[in-house]
């Protein structure tokens, strides 16, 4: 094949190619206001988190002063200061990096694990199908909320486990989802000819089913964000989260506590925070759902 | 837009509604200032004990004014208690002191009654004597009692509690610890009883008049009744429980003392502190403990009389002896130096309590306490100096404290200060039994322990601290000397020789500090204006036996 | 449909087999035992000793799995190793305050989502419907215990309309009932709103405007009537959970339901108790599922037709 005619077949794929995908899922997505809000709400948060990486340190969030115990929100502190006169704004900027973490961590940890087994479940089928499917159920007739204290409990009270223990509770419905999404997949052409040119099953299950079934997959996972943080902003409530003094908002929330009547600042904005986080995943997993819906290609 | 508009709107209506709730709520505070701590204010080290509600005794125990004469009662009176109360049986090792601490003094009685201030009287026992090596205890029994069962209360029931709670299946019951040294139980006809001990135990009357030391009744427990651990002789018979919940007292029309001035009483496990405080406020219970900013609150509010104690607990930090750092005698000096008990405790319970006074671990009215060794002070200079001297290298220790509120908050006070010299700590929270787990003999690998250890008025509750393999030891404190005086110490009457035993205790655990006494907790009790009749112990076993709350107070 | 049932009900036996060995599993891996909870300074080691021996804590796991499971084929649940009351007298004094609390919540949430779930379909596109999606939003978005926290604070510490405990009468269930059903208003009123909206490009709903039926009924009758299945589903879903407890709300307003019930029981390592808590919910959650399955045959006679096709088809295969 000469260089010429590669050159002109390149050309006219080019022309003919459709726009990729995330390009296409973007455009539709920018023209829905809720997701954007939802969007700038996360980059809003991210940055924060970022900011605090750099210019928060662990020193500021542990600093105590006695002479300054549940003073109310003022320029100085913007969100008051808590029972041990540490300044709360800097406490919950701080305190980002653990919900975020959770957000994601807690939701990938699911998702690779779930997506892991739900496609090999709905790619084989048979034996290898009923197998998952029924630990599938037995983890999902456990409640979430107890599995994540038994697990924080055996593996101890920091950020790392808390991911594991809300992640864990997602796997099922990753796994249920990722098979029927492959389920839809199998039978493509597509696959058949993988199957025909000798491609090994692994290969096909990662390079041709999977990413043509992961729409739903995306908008399940960006949903579950949310849904994770108040998860585990829960666990730490009931208090098994991260340890102290280390400022996790559900932690913060469940400090705050035994101070309600007279700081009620101190439960207000650690909880408007997770709202924040929480909403802006829900937005953004909405829009998404509608921009990947192809049922609203029209 | 039209969108865009409408859900930032919505967004904005929707923080706005907290926002200004948070406003609206931080008016009042401005008019009480919390930002002061308590402690400092008095500008003193004595504890800020607030009882509007009676004097405090010398014991350091709270007595409420006794009930007037002549005086119209409310007919129930609710309490809420700090502790969940999973089963009531003194004979079952899950049912611990603390639990039994809240229903002893209410549903059962014990043979000799402790009073606040230290003193012995007769309580189902009228008389007692003992022989001269103190090996053989003799108790004439009170005469026409009765089990809330209506069965009489007779010397058998006394030999069942004892050979019912030493027996090997109901082992680690709290009945059955103050008969350890018991060979022998004989009734002498219905109305005596003899015990034989295997050694001289000049304490022994202090054990039988522990108040977790019940007698109950042999019939009830041989008929196999569900309940069989209900039944004492107190003055309240115990008439409905919901595990972890509540439990439902009943006058009990029988009762051979001063018969109780309430018909019913309730205690109630409440979760929640501000829950209990509202509850408080709106007059849905009688009686509450209340904490930090509350305590102010309500003692200067008329409609409340506030009742306060001091705990015989010491709130600690022990140090591991067995790792190399924490057991260089150098580093745990930088670490006394650096520490600093009044903002521990100014942080840990907002100031209510008080600072441990002496340099030594000891309980708060623990007998044989010696003031004179003095108690350490914050010296940054000095504990850099030590440091210097130690083999710390700004390796990263590890603290681990119960999930508590008082202890997880004094240590980040204590993770705080020794950042102060250069120490950087992380905590590990556990709850209680995976702080047993990971506190063990074997198994304690951690640097910095800090929690709070239970103390009696008895100078030999500093045993479990110091004996080798004991789980207690927080410290992997390991000296012969101290056991071998403690041991001594047990064994010899009170005197002159005794209390120098434990001063030389004193002076040695000062010395090597394996622990590093941080404060006693203070309880505050506040109650409904015109509540009295109660008596609060040190060691929290209440008496709430008279309890009452007028109709009209003036 | 009988025989269908017995097959989901005895599908479960083997889950549960496998989910009380996870849950014993689990707990017994976590540091301390149930023992470590009852240890005072008083003890002497013997005493500490023979406490481990009576819960066979000085044998291996596998040996006090296989006396539970024993226990458990004659069908008792065991008793509680801190209370030692049964599993079965303690989950069923407290039950009760879970069920109500749960299906008040329900009622709650199903009551106010459906019309509202009904308007923003009906006005989609308006400021109407965006409000109430952004109002769904928060709705899902919000902690419920912090909702709870601060409705306490509000209404039972400020304005003092409400008990800030539980008490026993109809009042102590408002702000529970509120805090738990604001999420499920949220996502019913959600899972209302795109049911509706899926259905309202029907051909038969067109059928019914041109031959004159009243607006009104083509709501509630067409639409609604063929929207029933994911909104069905969702509140099946909510109600299976809610029935678990939600340990949250029940710690926030010392409600004495399961869900607490099964905190406490990881905290002092009861592995008993939880296990016993777990499987009861098991039950419970399936006995829910399948009363959905039922109730959509109920509601949908295309299903109905399909359960009773099945039974023909085999009649006639026999």
């Amino acid at each position: 094949m000469s260089k010429k005619k590669q050159a002109t077949a390149s050309r006219i794929s080019d022309q003919y190619r459709r726009e990729p995908r995330f390009v296409m899922t973007w455009k539709r997505l920018r023209t829905n206001v809720g997701a954007i809000i939802g969007l700038i709400i996360l980059i809003v948060i991210i940055l924060s988190m970022l900011y605090s990486f750099f210019f928060i340190s662990y020193q500021d969030i542990t600093k105590m002063n006695g002479k300054n115990k549940y003073a109310p929100p003022s320029w100085e502190h913007p969100f008051g200061t808590d029972e041990m006169g540490r300044d709360l704004f800097k406490r919950c900027v701080y305190g980002s990096r653990y919900s975020v973490a959770i957000a994601f961590g807690a939701v990938g940890f699911g998702l690779v694990i779930g997506v892991f087994f739900g496609s090999i479940s709905g790619y084989f089928g048979g034996i290898v199908d009923m197998v998952i499917m029924r630990l599938t159920d037995i983890i999902s007739s456990i409640p979430g909320t107890l599995l994540g204290m038994v697990i924080v409990t055996i593996l101890g009270a920091n950020l790392l486990n808390l991911l594991i223990a809300v992640g864990v509770s997602c796997i099922a419905g990753f796994i249920r989802l990722s098979r029927a999404s492959v389920l839809t997949v199998r039978s493509n052409e597509y696959v058949e000819a993988a199957k025909a040119i000798g491609m090994s099953e692994f290969r096909i299950i990662f390079t041709q089913v999977l990413p043509n079934s992961i729409s739903p997959l995306i908008v399940s996972a960006t949903a579950r964000m949310g849904t994770s943080v108040l998860a585990a902003a829960g666990l730490s409530f009931l208090g098994f989260g991260v340890a102290v003094p280390n400022p996790e908002w559900g932690a913060l929330i469940s400090g705050s506590r035994n101070h309600l009547t007279y700081a009620p600042h101190l439960c207000y904005f650690p909880g408007l925070c997770i709202m924040a986080l929480a909403f802006a995943c829900a937005l953004l997993g909405d829009g998404l759902r509608d921009a990947l819906d192809p049922k609203l290609n029209k | 837009m039209k969108k865009a508009l409408c859900l930032i709107l919505s967004l904005v209506l929707c923080i706005g509604l907290f926002a200004g709730c948070g406003g609206k709520t931080e008016a009042p505070k401005t008019d009480t200032p919390a930002t002061e701590a308590p402690a400092k204010e008095e500008g003193s080290k004595e504890p800020v004990l607030i009882n509007t509600g009676g004097a405090v005794t010398e014991a350091g125990a709270a007595e409420t004014t006794p009930p007037p004469k002549e005086a119209e009662y409310y007919d129930e009176l609710r309490m809420y208690i700090g502790d969940k109360v999973a089963i009531i049986d003194p004979m079952n090792p899950a049912a611990g002191g603390t639990q039994l601490g809240i229903i002893d003094h209410l549903a059962y009685d014990s043979l000799v009654y402790y009073t606040i201030d230290g003193k012995y009287e007769p309580c189902l026992a009228t008389e007692w004597s003992a022989n001269d090596d103190a090996t053989v205890w003799t108790f004439k029994l009170r005469e026409g009692v009765k089990f809330h069962n209506g069965e009489p209360f007779t010397a058998d029931d006394v030999v069942f509690t004892e050979q019912f709670s030493t027996d090997k299946d109901h082992s680690g019951n709290s009945v059955g610890n103050a008969f350890q040294y018991v060979d022998k139980v004989e009734a002498n006809g219905d109305y005596e009883v003899t015990f034989t001990l295997s050694r001289g135990n000049v304490d022994f009357i202090y054990n039988v008049a522990n108040p977790c030391t019940v007698i109950v009744n042999r019939e009830a427990y041989e008929s196999g009744d569900e309940h069989a651990g209900w039944i004492g002789t107190g003055p309240f018979k115990i008439v409905d429980m919901v595990p972890n919940d509540s439990i439902t007292y009943e006058a009990f029309e029988d009762y051979w003392g001063e018969k109780p001035l309430c018909k019913k009483f309730t205690q109630r496990y409440i979760a929640e502190e501000t829950a209990r405080n509202i509850m408080l406020e709106n007059d849905e219970i009688d009686f509450c403990n209340v904490s930090g900013q509350y305590i102010k609150q309500y003692s200067e509010d008329p409609r409340f009389v506030i009742n306060s104690y001091v705990m015989n607990n010491l709130n600690y930090v022990a140090f591991n002896m067995s790792k190399p750092i924490t057991g260089d005698i150098n580093f745990r000096l930088a670490c006394a130096y650096a520490l600093d008990r009044e903002e521990i405790l100014d942080i840990a319970l907002d100031g209510y309590g008080a600072v441990c006074e002496t340099g030594a671990y000891w309980g708060y009215k623990t007998a044989y306490k010696n003031y004179d060794i003095p108690a350490w002070e914050q010296d940054l200079d000095k504990a850099k100096e030590y440091l210097a001297k130690s083999p710390y290298n700004g390796e990263k220790m590890t603290i681990c404290a119960l999930a508590m509120p008082q202890t997880s908050k004094a240590a980040q006070a204590i993770q705080n200060q020794l950042a102060n010299i250069g120490i950087t700590c992380e905590i590990e929270t556990f709850d209680s039994p995976g702080m047993v787990a990971a506190t063990s003999w074997d198994a304690n690998d951690k640097d910095f322990i800090v929690t709070s250890g239970a103390l009696s008025p008895l100078g030999d509750s500093i045993r479990t601290l110091v004996t080798p393999k004991n789980n207690n030891n927080k410290a992997k404190y390991d000296n012969p000397e101290v056991m071998e005086l403690v041991n001594k110490a047990a064994a010899t009457p009170d005197g002159p020789e005794r209390q120098e035993m434990y001063y030389k205790i004193q002076q040695i655990m000062h010395d090597e500090l394996p622990y590093y006494g941080t404060f006693h907790m203070a309880l505050y009790i506040a109650g409904q204006k015109g509540t009295g009749g109660t008596i609060f112990f040190p060691t929290n076993f209440h008496d709430y036996g008279l309890a009452y709350r007028l109709k009209n107070p003036e | 449909m009988l025989r269908y049932s017995a097959i989901r009900i005895l599908l479960l036996i083997p889950i549960i087999i496998c989910v009380t060995f996870i849950i014993y599993w689990l707990v017994d891996l976590a540091p301390g035992t149930v023992v470590d909870t009852m240890i005072n300074e008083d003890m002497t080691e013997e005493d500490i000793a023979a406490l481990y021996a009576r819960y066979d804590l000085d044998k291996p796991m596998i040996v006090r799995y296989g006396k539970y499971m024993w226990g458990l084929l004659h069908g008792d649940l065991g008793s509680s190793q801190i209370s030692g009351l049964t599993v079965w007298s303690q989950f069923s004094s407290r039950w009760p305050n879970t069920l109500w609390l749960a299906l008040f919540s329900v009622i709650l949430g199903t009551v106010v989502a459906i019309p509202l779930g009904i308007f923003a379909a009906k006005h989609a596109g308006s400021i109407w419907d965006n409000l109430t999606t952004a109002f769904t939003m928060i709705g899902i978005s919000m902690p419920s215990f912090w909702l709870g926290l601060m409705l306490l604070i509000w209404f039972a510490g400020k304005l003092k309309i409400f008990p800030a405990a539980y008490d026993g009468t109809w009042r102590a269930f408002v702000l529970p009932v509120f805090a738990n059903g604001f999420a499920m208003i949220a996502g019913i009123c959600r899972q209302t709103r795109s049911a509706i909206l899926e259905v309202s490009r029907a051909d038969f709903l067109r059928t019914a405007r041109a031959k004159g039926v009243p607006e009104r009924q083509v709501t509630y009758r067409h639409e609604l009537g063929n929207a029933w299945i994911p909104i069905i589903t969702q509140i099946g879903a909510l109600i299976g959970i809610t029935l678990g407890g939600s340990a949250v709300i029940e710690a926030v307003y010392s409600w004495p339901g399961v869900g607490y019930m099964l905190v406490e029981a990881i905290q002092r390592r009861d592995s008993v108790l939880a296990c016993g808590t777990v499987i009861l919910n098991c039950i419970i959650h399936a006995v829910v599922l399948l009363a959905v399955d039922l109730i959509y045959a109920a509601v949908d006679p295309r299903i109905k037709s399909a359960y009773i096709g099945k039974k023909k088809k085999r009649k006639v295969t026999a």
